[in-house]
């Protein structure tokens, strides 16, 4: 899924939706186009990745569920702080994410 | 950690007369109320944005003018944040309560973490979406359906091409709707039951854009490796299985009160099945058992938007009647003035027993 | 409100009059303030459906880019020729333009008939809604309650085997990855409480607090012991209610 189909351009509603700065993140080392200020977890899914962990007892793909801050499913790796929501914590450039549990990462 | 390690701990203190916990529609209205009156209110929120789960929302909201009905719902979070600071009380976003203690004393995380100590306390800390588990639960792209309200509505980014949506009540209807507006497909809306849960116009608006509802369909499993691939759900007219190709599933099967902080606080927790599940006991001002602390909003059971606002009003002149602030007339009155409105709100088939609970909460509550 | 539909039927003929479908009690009244000519009345009790006198409206539109439900609609019979113009207010994706053709459907969503799109005009506050005009023939007017120009996903299941094979187990605790088989488990070792299903399982013990598994684990706990959601009780909540950085708590901030 290509970024520019996951992302709404124009809203019948809301018009053209306010985004911050195109920025750079890294998933897993991997660069990624985002928008500054949104939520990772939401920067991720407009590249298409929907993928947040991995569990350890069955290996088993886990993405947000609640997008609220609640379920914590969204936790990934943030390169010099640790364990982070996805869903409340906004891109910065130049972040770096890693997704826990993956494997041959 | 322990309650009685605080004193090690060494952490900032601060104290205030009136914090509420979630800048919702019912702490905001309750902070106004307070902050208006001249006490020093603040309010704690864990989001980078105030107006609660309003700023999701883009459809035209029900209710009377006091809770700015046929404006939009982010358009009211707005309003409600904006007239919440007008009146003086501090909004501290970004601030998370990690712990309500038995001596009444928070501990907020901000940029750092911190104790602050009230005289009152408003939880008003809404509700969660409720799941179940299923087949393929975890999968990525099974959601809840606010979620993807979340991530379309105020990121502008889809959750997936084409969705199923799991409940037919009011927040499926909308969702559905709303992924739509976004430029989604809906395939489809699963019920159980043989009928639409919500309200029938809302009903209608999904159906004219051709969205199917299925009534009387269980949903059964979802298929998928690493994410929603297909959805499974059985015919309980027929017993037959559909299998529809979804990449999202969206869960609209209602919502849990959240209201943690009130039972870590030793707030009396009851099980009321019409207002979501446990919440804390409150009486008909939204005061729980426990002294200086008051709940308002979803959090005091699952409603609506606009009676969460009335709640919080309600709360916060309990709250500045117990401090003082308001004499025992004035406060009679403006409380006597939120229940006719909040009766009023609940007055329709769908609020009626819901009404029917807060008055047996009210009366004082007992197993039945 | 049939009364009502014929009224509106005969004033059409004079100019665009508003067509008021809302029966349910619904706590909601923005249509009676958007009414400069005090045409709709809902009245002190909130719930109550709008009582609407079309002799007194004016055909402003107003109420129909206003009402939260999408429920009021413009009828214009003035041609005198057979057709009618009807209004609906209309919040979707994609572009419609003056002229092109539309389909106009029923409350149900069912296609009545095709027709024009003769006007598009923004109403209702900063985030306004469209209010589509389309041309129709009129004795299919009283019926429109919205206009589509693409068919939904309709028939896009497929009916499988009846014998599909569900997976028994799957996860109930999200956050430590907890089956049902293993909760299930416990049970019949005869762990009889949320607390002990909690230490031996570590269901809900996860970040989340057990917010998303603790209503099923009651459901499966009372289906055993019997007892009530209240009497099985809640999991012990403890600090912090959020996730925090290690580290943090104990002291040592910043």
């Amino acid at each position: 899924m290509a970024e520019k189909e996951m992302r709404v351009e124009k809203h019948p509603v809301l018009g053209v939706m306010g985004r911050g700065r195109r920025v750079t993140i890294f998933l897993d080392g991997e660069p990624i186009t985002a928008c500054e200020g949104e939520p990772v977890a939401a920067a991720l899914y407009a590249a298409g990745r929907r993928v947040t962990r991995y569990t350890r007892k069955g290996h088993e793909a886990r993405g947000p569920f609640c997008m609220i801050g609640r379920c914590t499913e969204c936790s990934m790796v943030l390169e010099g702080w640790g364990m982070v929501r996805t869903c409340m914590t906004p891109v910065r450039e130049g972040m770096r994410i890693w997704t826990p549990g993956r494997k041959g990462g | 950690m322990d309650t009685g390690q605080e004193g090690r701990m060494r952490l900032p203190e601060e104290s205030c007369t009136l914090v509420a916990v979630g800048a919702g529609p019912a702490g905001l209205c309750a902070a106004r109320e307070a902050a208006a009156c001249g006490v020093r209110t603040t309010v704690l929120d864990e989001n980078d944005k105030g107006g609660g789960q309003l700023i999701k929302q883009i459809h035209r909201f029900f209710g009377s003018r006091e809770h700015g009905a046929g404006k939009r719902g982010f358009e009211i979070a707005l309003e409600l944040a904006e007239d919440c600071a007008n009146a003086g009380a501090e909004i501290r976003l970004n601030h998370r309560v990690l712990g309500f203690f038995e001596d009444g004393r928070l501990l907020v995380e901000g940029d750092f973490i911190y104790v602050l100590e009230a005289k009152a306390v408003v939880l008003a800390t809404g509700a969660l979406e409720r799941s179940f588990p299923f087949p393929g639960w975890t999968l990525p792209g099974v959601m809840g359906a606010g979620a993807a309200q979340t991530l379309v509505n105020v990121h502008g980014v889809l959750p997936g091409k084409r969705a199923v949506l799991v409940g037919s009540g009011n927040v499926g209807l909308i969702v559905a709707y709303q992924l739509l507006q976004a430029g989604m497909e809906v395939v489809g809306i699963l019920e159980v039951e043989d009928r639409v849960g919500g309200y029938e116009v809302h009903e209608s608006r999904v159906r004219r854009e051709g969205v199917p509802i299925y009534l009387r369909h269980r949903l059964l499993a979802v298929e998928g490796l690493e994410g929603v691939e297909a959805v499974l759900a059985k015919d309980l007219e027929k017993g037959t299985v559909k299998r529809f190709h979804a990449d999202t599933l969206c869960l609209a099967v209602g919502m849990i009160p959240q209201a943690e902080l009130a039972s870590m606080r030793g707030c009396r927790m009851v099980f009321v099945r019409e207002l979501g599940g446990f919440i804390p006991w409150h009486d008909g001002d939204m005061r729980t058992d426990r002294p200086g602390v008051y709940v308002a909003g979803d959090a005091a059971g699952v409603e609506e938007a606009s009676i969460a606002m009335d709640e919080g009003r309600l709360a916060g002149v309990a709250a500045l009647e117990d401090l003082g602030a308001l004499s025992p007339n004035e406060a009679r009155k403006r409380k006597e003035e939120l229940k006719r409105r909040l009766n009023l709100l609940r007055g329709g088939a769908a609020g009626r027993p819901r009404a029917m609970a807060k008055e047996r909460l009210a009366a004082g509550w007992r197993h039945r | 409100m049939k009364g009502d539909w014929e009224k509106v039927w005969e004033e059409a003929r004079e100019r665009p009059v508003a067509l008021v479908d809302c029966r349910q009690e619904i706590p909601c009244n923005p249509c009676e303030e958007a009414c400069r000519k005090g045409a709709i009345r809902v009245g002190e009790d909130l719930c109550s459906a709008p009582v609407y006198d079309p002799g007194r409206c004016d055909g402003c539109g107003r109420c129909v880019a206003l009402c939260p439900g999408m429920a009021i609609f413009l009828l214009d019979r003035r041609g005198g020729d057979g057709q009618a113009e009807v209004t609906v207010p209309w919040e979707m994706c994609g572009e419609i333009v003056e002229g092109e053709r539309i389909w106009a459907v029923d409350g149900k969503g069912k296609v009545l008939t095709e027709g024009k799109v003769v006007k598009i005009k923004w109403m209702g506050g900063r985030w306004p809604t469209r209010l589509v005009t389309i041309r129709i023939p009129e004795e299919r007017a009283l019926k429109v309650r919205g206009v589509r120009f693409r068919e939904n996903s309709v028939g896009s299941s497929e009916e499988v085997d009846q014998e599909y094979d569900l997976p028994e187990d799957y996860p109930v605790c999200r956050c430590e990855d907890v089956s049902r088989e293993e909760v299930l488990k416990f049970l019949k070792m005869g762990l009889r409480s949320l607390t002990a299903l909690r230490r031996s399982s570590r269901v809900g013990l996860g970040y989340c607090q057990g917010i998303y598994c603790q209503e099923q684990l009651r459901k499966e706990l009372g289906m055993v012991t019997r007892r009530s959601e209240e009497e099985t009780g809640m999991f012990k909540v403890r600090p912090p209610v959020r996730p925090v950085k290690l580290g943090r708590l104990g002291g040592v901030n910043g």
